[in-house]
């Protein structure tokens, strides 16, 4: 009977969706990579995503919805929801805020995008959500959709850890779409650890088949129907020195800091290990 | 209306909602002729299903041939209750007819009901936006027509006011609805319409024509107890589905796809009707205007309607079988306060609240803005044997908690829950069976023997006393067991 208690049928969700739209990945991406997501170009992509959300809105009422674009420049609110629910005024907020972005030249040739950034951002905007919707006495589950094409930047490595473990822990999945041709394995480690969906489409063309059957799964039917399998996630980490993945790195034992190659000293901590040898060298993870 | 199928309307709108009850009990006919009709349907039906089932439609949309059946299998978790939660929406989806299984064995497939797809699709990929053609006409542009257009929350209380006096009606403290069109140009009446839905007794509407207007819920029958209870979003499907029935057999697929559009509309917006509706539509405006779902008014000789908040939270998603997803309208303004010690604190200045809290409460006291009453084993037990279920109840004070509670989790005390559960199930303990009673056997000799095993043989022996060689017997076996012992006695006489 106590089980009941929490037994809430509650498929009202907020999801937030972070799409790459870095221009310079795209203008040059364009064709590439025979049959993949990303090959059928950036307009595709959207498409996919508009009928995906139009059918996540379809789904309930309640649900509620952001977008994010994840640019060269940083990253841009594409839509939003309105929020409070009883607002004074739904119908002026209800169609969103439409941008538009021109792309501003900047110095930094940047081909990778910063999600790290994006992912932040939409933590944040899932906590702002909850703590509105919960003065108003509902609840929201949050739930944040990568869809990322271009490849993973190594220096946004811890960041994007961080980012990962505050969604564990506010218990947010964070579903992961690699429509690039290659592995992205700091969103394969995201979906791992908040128990997310991290999806390589195999036929590009069929995108929006791939996001209905498993980014449209709210909580409720998570605990009732599979998400796909993850296979071989790569679970290595980048050292702190020259942002490669490593297999085998050494860790500082003061603040577990992972470097490539044995020095004397931490970098992150300055704990000094030229005395005795203590760093050690083991596999991580 | 026959009662078999009201009993079995009732039996799975508990699991499925009134609108999903509804739909299973059309026609297979007249379900392929409302998914034909407009993308509306198709989205009101997606948002009536349970999540699982919802997550399997939208799987099927986009495949023409269908999935594989033992593919579709395989989607759900590894768990038992995970197959019976998958194979349950299956069937649920069957019923609705927005899914076929073609094919035997191997080549089994399951392919989504064509029309319905296409109209699905065609929703989501037009975004919820103009899908109708002809309904480009924006009365919105006209001043006069914005003029006359309430505010939010006139329009709320004007919807709110008419579904209290609705529900008043029903439990006979308020004549308002008795009269049909003596207010409004509606036809609808609402006695007649909840006798129909079995809801009211034909005697008590006699009754109350004689003028014993305070002779309180004496016609209302355990069905009408436990649709106070409900979500006014499932009583208004209640009572819709009973019209539609009701009024116009010939057009219904007609009545429901407007109704099912009317939903998607946006509340506090104005709509033209003269020149646009068809003049079944027209009717079933008038009807809805009558019970508060919509709002209509006149300019220039022309109608329009304005759909209320009640009107667009018909089709908000699946409401489970508690009452914590309710249309968000009434989620902010709950008003009732239930501490550990069983006193319940309602602010309300609502009879009809105050109506319904009576039902299970012992009113304590009544002050101009609120109600004290206390949950107690007599009064509980008082509502269930209306006819009230004791989730009902809990699902009601936890859907109606007050905004400073609900900020707690669970909202309503759970020993207060657990307690209301086992008041319900105290009435259980005891179940009458007829039956009949076997006694003076002789003393020596083996025939109490052999009667006994028969009896327990054919699953009809109730209790035995072997001391005094006595036993019962379920009634319903008594015939076939006479026969039994008279041929065991000839035989033991022969011997």
């Amino acid at each position: 009977m106590a089980a009941r208690e929490d037994d809430v049928a509650d498929d009202k969700s907020l999801l937030v969706v972070l799409v790459e739209t870095n221009p310079r990945y795209w203008a040059a991406s364009e064709g590439k990579g025979d049959g993949t997501a990303a090959a059928n170009g950036l307009s595709s992509v959207l498409e996919a995503t508009t009928v995906f959300l139009n059918s996540f809105f379809a789904l309930n009422q309640q649900n509620r919805a952001a977008v994010i674009a994840v640019h060269d420049d940083g990253c841009h609110y594409l839509y939003t929801s309105p929020l409070e629910l009883n607002a004074g005024d739904a119908s002026a907020s209800a169609t969103g805020k439409k941008r538009t972005k021109t792309a501003t030249p900047s110095s930094r040739a940047a081909m990778s995008s910063p999600f790290a950034g994006a992912l932040s951002l939409a933590l944040c905007y899932c906590n702002r959500a909850q703590t509105l919707e919960t003065a108003a006495g509902l609840r929201v589950r949050p739930r944040i959709l990568c869809l990322q094409a271009s490849q993973d930047n190594p220096t946004d490595y811890i960041s994007m850890m961080n980012a990962i473990f505050s969604a564990q822990r506010q218990s947010i999945p964070i579903d992961a779409f690699a429509l690039g041709e290659h592995d992205l394995p700091f969103l394969q480690q995201a979906a791992h650890i908040t128990r997310g969906a991290y999806v390589k489409p195999t036929h590009g063309a069929g995108l929006l088949q791939y996001l209905l059957s498993t980014a449209a799964l709210d909580m409720r039917s998570r605990s009732h129907l599979k998400l796909p399998a993850a296979r071989g996630v790569d679970f290595r980490a980048s050292c702190f020195c020259h942002k490669r993945p490593v297999s085998v790195g050494f860790v500082c034992s003061v603040c577990l800091s992972i470097f490539c190659e044995r020095r004397s000293s931490c970098d992150t901590c300055g704990a000094d290990f030229a005395a005795d040898a203590q760093v050690t060298s083991v596999p991580s993870a | 209306m026959a009662p078999a199928r009201d009993a079995a309307t009732a039996s799975t709108s508990a699991a499925d909602g009134a609108f999903v009850a509804f739909l299973c009990a059309l026609a297979p006919r007249e379900l392929d002729a409302l998914y034909a009709s407009s993308p509306w349907s198709a989205l009101a039906v997606l948002r009536a299903c349970d999540s699982i089932a919802k997550q399997i439609i939208l799987r099927l949309a986009y495949v023409d041939d269908g999935a594989d059946a033992r593919e579709c299998a395989k989607w759900c978790g590894d768990g038992a209750s995970d197959a019976r939660a998958l194979e349950r929406a299956m069937a649920r989806l069957a019923r609705l007819r927005v899914t076929t299984a073609l094919g035997e064995g191997e080549d089994a497939r399951v392919v989504a009901n064509e029309a319905f797809a296409n109209n699905l699709r065609r929703a989501l990929e037009r975004g919820f936006v103009n899908l109708d053609d002809g309904d480009g006409a924006d009365a919105r542009e006209d001043a006069g027509v914005a003029a006359k257009v309430p505010d939010r929350a006139t329009l709320n209380a004007y919807a709110k006011a008419k579904w209290e006096d609705l529900l008043l009606t029903l439990t006979g403290a308020s004549n308002a609805f008795s009269r049909p069109g003596a207010k409004v140009k509606g036809r609808l009446d609402a006695q007649a319409l909840f006798r129909a839905a079995g809801l009211t007794t034909a005697t008590t509407a006699a009754l109350k024509k004689g003028g014993q207007k305070r002779l309180k819920n004496a016609g209302v029958t355990a069905e009408g107890f436990a649709f106070l209870l409900q979500t006014a979003q499932e009583q208004i499907w209640v009572l819709l589905t009973q019209y539609i029935r009701d009024s116009q057999k010939t057009s219904a697929t007609s009545a429901i796809s407007f109704l099912l559009r009317l939903t998607f509309q946006e509340p506090g917006r104005a709509y033209a009707m003269t020149g646009v509706l068809s003049d079944t539509e027209q009717d079933v405006v008038l009807d809805l205007t009558h019970l508060g779902l919509l709002y209509t008014f006149e300019v220039k000789k022309k109608f329009y309607y304005v759909p209320t908040l009640l009107a667009s939270g018909l089709s908000g998603g699946f409401t489970g079988d508690d009452g914590d997803t309710k249309a968000a309208a009434a989620a902010a303004e709950g008003h009732i306060i239930v501490e550990t010690n069983y006193r319940v604190y309602a602010y309300t200045s609502s009879a009809v609240e105050m109506e319904i809290l009576r039902l299970f409460t012992r009113a304590d006291y009544r002050l101009p803005n609120l109600y004290v009453g206390m949950l107690t084993r007599e009064s509980v037990q008082n509502a269930l044997r209306a006819g009230v279920d004791a989730e009902q109840i809990v699902g009601y004070i936890r859907a109606h908690a007050h905004k400073q509670v609900r900020r707690k989790k669970p909202s309503v005390p759970s020993t207060v829950c657990d307690q209301i559960r086992l008041w319900a199930r105290d009435m259980e303990r005891m179940e009458a069976e007829e039956c009949v009673l076997y006694c003076d056997f002789p003393q020596a000799g083996t025939f109490y023997g052999a009667v006994v095993s028969e009896a327990e043989k054919r699953g009809a022996l109730l209790w035995r006393d072997d001391a005094s060689r006595r036993l019962t017997v379920r009634a319903s076996a008594h015939d076939e067991m006479k026969a039994v012992v008279g041929a065991l006695k000839q035989k033991l006489d022969a011997v």
